[in-house]
């Protein structure tokens, strides 16, 4: 089944990618706002997208809005904070089923980017702010998500650790602020902070559909074009520099299993090398730490690393008992010098490119996955298909040699950071 | 071999049912334009089946708890080697996973699929334990456990179910506890293995980048053929009223988590998917953001969007649960408890009712375009005796009347259950 692929300029530092991709049966828009991640913002943007997710003029509270979303076959509008780097990152969505659908003949997905953008660019105000009840809600809203924080221990302990590791650093904060950011967020403020927002970000706007929707196009462009736009440059990889020396920090808590986490640094640029030497190292279920810490010395059920491209940082992290630890702090740190040494099958390095390419290939099954894959290229001023992506991969085993040589070089890159520990409380 | 081929007209979509000569159902949906490969390979066995016999058994086996979930970690070592290190040459991204009623080994991948599907046959049909790789296993399960019982949401749940349930192993966490771990040996885990691992118990779906004659192929040349154990699993009497209405525990958390569920009478086969939905559609017209009662709660913040609501249902147990966190879940409980005597009362709001079909009709069809939910749903309506398009008719047929009925019945204030996860 064909598909195609549209990137192109709507406005200065606006983007719309269109993706036609017969085989969905849903369509999706995502407007997607690219900003520095700064303290004195950080809140106001997450309450402002909060509030501009859940209503508009038309439909002023989240009720209203579910009660005509249900009527559009449960489309959903959907917003989404996250961090790439020091870049904080907000999304707005509709997905809706497909016209062809429709049991009474309705234009679902017109009528719901209708509502997407009277979401944007029509918000529920009340003079030069947001609605004060709307408002009231997303505020708690966010009060609630930082308290609720400690509730999953693996993602707080990486939270906590972050605050070690990019020090002093935009990164080191979570991409919605803290709670005196967000106690300081009023009506006026968020909105304020919104309208600059729209004006300085950069923006990323994609849809994928069934087919070509030259009307939503048209809708979309005739809504940005009111903007007045004075984007703000921003860089989407900001290497974070490594400590004189490794920080360890010790973090008692009331939980029943320790969490380890450990920050390895790099100036290496090579992206696609270091991808391949993560899927070696902790990335996959043949990998050296799950093979290892896991299933030789049974020390964990979990044990992964993850490469955070934006901060040329790997992160590796574990559920351990507290006894354990240091067993298993060692073991990691042996198992990176055996990637430093050489000490690495032939097989080990085709399972880690086998399971990549696997992952490449699988890219476009989904309507989100497309939008990932448009934003991969984005940040890393990328043009190519995933299965071009895939077979750059494969030309890096041209001469395996090298290869070989190169993972052991980008395994020497890696310096330890940061070691955090999120310790158990005795007795456990 | 008997087969057959399921079309739903509605969204277009159809897939293969073959009966195997081996004794196992499997069910093909090849998906055209997709890249990837999706296969399950599933028994009907999970960690609420602790009692059972077959026509080889004198007596009913009872069984430790964790079993399940224990002997699913176990499958991936076979004699010589570990299927994962066999996937890492196939790139397939492979998993298990253990459910209160079901095992389920799966991968998925984009190359190479028939390689990967020869990988998942073989190695779950075997079985190879011995005491030396029972004992390793003990400590990773022991680290899941510890892993779990330190999240509050998985707290807040069981206590629930501890509460509502009085016998039913429903109410026992999925991976056992330590202790109950502890009693498990090799000998065990081949009686499970041998009673539940037979072909006539499972299911096999391949969905997605697939070829129907490709993946009956490399059944015929792995499928071991079994002979039919007649198996019956038995569950201890359970009461109708709930065990306690309220339980309170302490956890590292913010604010306050919760769960109210409401016990209600377990169905089985078509009643039970009937019932199901039913209830789904009540409990969104009665709870969903659209609702009276969401958006009062909403402003008078005794609620957040955490606030969730799903019908909990499988063999013996069913059950309707709202969660969430809250400053005051009592407070949440008493509303919940006021808005259900008042739609009992005046009934449900007709127009919120058909709205709430429609948004159903949409995420069903939204499903058809997933590869993973594609395979998930066929093997999910296989093993619950029902056809996997079975939910849109029983949907489109479903009447206002219906679904005041299954508020009426099902939301009983009398067996209701109240369940906290608090700070300190």
């Amino acid at each position: 089944m064909p598909v195609s692929y549209l990137r192109e300029s709507l406005a200065d530092g606006i983007a719309y990618t269109s993706i036609v991709d017969e085989k969905f049966k849903t369509n999706l828009v995502r407007i997607r706002l690219i900003t520095p991640l700064r303290m004195e913002t950080v809140s106001d943007h997450a309450v402002a997208l909060g509030v501009i997710g859940v209503s508009n003029r038309e439909y002023p509270d989240l009720s209203a809005l579910t009660a005509r979303l249900n009527e559009l076959y449960g489309a959903n509008i959907g917003v989404d904070i996250s961090k790439r780097g020091d870049l904080q990152i907000l999304s707005i969505s509709v997905s809706a089923i497909d016209n062809r659908f429709a049991l009474e003949g309705e234009d679902i997905t017109g009528e719901a980017v209708r509502i997407l953008l009277s979401c944007v660019f029509d918000p529920n105000l009340e003079g030069d702010a947001f609605g004060e009840n709307v408002f009231r809600s997303r505020k708690k809203e966010l009060l609630d998500a930082v308290e609720a924080e400690i509730n999953n221990k693996r993602g707080y302990a990486l939270l906590q650790a972050q605050k070690t590791i990019f020090s002093g650093e935009p990164a080191a904060y979570s991409s919605y602020g803290t709670r005196e950011t967000a106690e300081a967020v009023t009506a006026k403020s968020a909105y304020a902070a919104y309208r600059k927002l729209l004006e300085t970000a950069m923006i990323e706007i994609y849809t994928v559909s069934a087919a070509p929707m030259p009307r939503v196009k048209e809708q979309i462009r005739t809504a940005f074009s009111a903007i007045h736009r004075h984007p703000e440059q921003i860089s989407c990889t900001a290497a974070s520099p490594l400590k004189p020396e490794p920080r360890t920090v010790i973090d008692p808590m009331d939980v029943g299993q320790s969490k380890l986490v450990m920050a390895f640094k790099t100036d290496g640029e090579d992206l696609h090398l270091i991808r391949l030497l993560n899927a070696m190292f902790g990335g996959t279920v043949s990998s050296k730490l799950f093979m290892n810490v896991r299933e030789r010395l049974s020390l964990c059920y979990y044990c992964a690393s993850t490469y955070v491209d934006s901060k040329r940082t790997m992160l590796v992290d574990s559920g351990v008992e507290l006894a354990n630890y240091e067993t298993a702090r060692d073991e990691i740190l042996h198992q990176l010098d055996a990637l430093r040494s050489g000490d690495f099958t032939d097989e080990e390095m085709d399972s880690a490119l086998l399971s990549l390419v696997n992952s490449i290939r699988g890219t476009g099954d989904t309507p989100s996955g497309w939008i990932g894959w448009s934003f991969y290229l984005y940040c890393n001023g990328l043009d190519r298909t995933p299965q071009q992506e895939a077979d750059y991969y494969r030309s890096m085993f041209d001469d395996r040699q090298k290869l070989r040589q190169r993972l052991m070089d980008a395994a020497k890159s890696l310096k330890l950071d940061t070691i955090y520990l999120m310790q158990q409380r005795e007795g456990v | 071999m008997q087969q057959e081929m399921i079309s739903n007209p509605q969204t277009g979509d159809q897939y293969i049912l073959v009966h195997h000569p081996s004794g196992l159902d499997i069910l093909i949906c090849e998906m055209e334009g997709f890249s990837t490969t999706e296969a399950l390979f599933a028994t009907k066995y999970g960690s609420i089946n602790t009692r059972f016999r077959t026509a080889e058994d004198p007596d009913i086996c009872v069984v430790p708890e964790g079993i399940a979930h224990f002997l699913e970690h176990k499958l991936f070592e076979n004699e010589d080697c570990d299927a994962f290190a066999l996937y890492a040459k196939t790139g397939a991204n492979a998993n298990a996973y253990t459910d209160f009623d079901k095992t389920c080994y799966l991968f998925s991948c984009s190359d190479h699929y028939q390689e990967s599907l020869g990988i998942l046959l073989s190695f779950v049909q075997e079985p190879y334990f011995t005491q030396a790789s029972v004992d390793k296993e003990q400590g990773i399960i022991g680290q899941e456990i510890r892993m779990i019982e330190d999240d509050p949401s998985w707290r807040v749940l069981f206590n629930l179910l501890k509460a509502m349930y009085h016998s039913h192993p429903v109410r026992i966490d999925i991976g056992g506890t330590v202790e109950s771990i502890a009693k498990i040996d090799a000998d065990l885990l081949y009686r499970c293995y041998n009673t539940f691992y037979n072909l006539h118990n499972m299911v096999l779906v391949v969905a997605g980048n697939v070829k129907a004659d490709e993946v009956l192929k490399i059944a015929d040349e792995k499928l071991k053929p079994c002979k039919d154990l007649s198996l019956e699993t038995f569950f201890p009497e359970e009461p109708a009223e709930v065990l306690k209405h309220e339980v309170t525990d302490h956890a590292a958390v913010g604010l306050p988590l919760f769960q109210i569920g409401f016990k209600s009478r377990p169905e089985t086969g078509i009643d039970r998917l009937r019932a199901e939905l039913e209830c789904y559609v009540a409990i969104n017209a009665l709870a969903d953001p659209a609702s009276p009662l969401y958006r009062s709660m909403l402003e008078e913040q005794l609620i957040n969007s955490a606030f969730s609501f799903e019908v909990f249902t499988g063999d013996g147990y069913f059950a309707n649960l709202f969660g969430g966190e809250s400053s005051d879940p009592h407070a949440v409980r008493d509303r919940i408890l006021a808005e259900i005597a008042r739609c009992k009362q005046e009934g449900l709001d007709r127009a919120h009712v058909e709205s709430v079909k429609k948004a159903t009709y949409g995420s069903m069809l939204r499903e058809f375009n997933n590869v993973e939910a594609t395979a998930t749903n066929l093997m999910n309506a296989h093993l619950a005796g029902v056809k996997p398009y079975d939910s849109l008719q029983i949907l489109a047929d479903m009447t206002y009347e219906q679904v005041q009925q299954a508020l009426c019945t099902r939301f009983d204030p009398e067996r209701i259950v109240l369940s906290v996860v608090e700070k300190e």
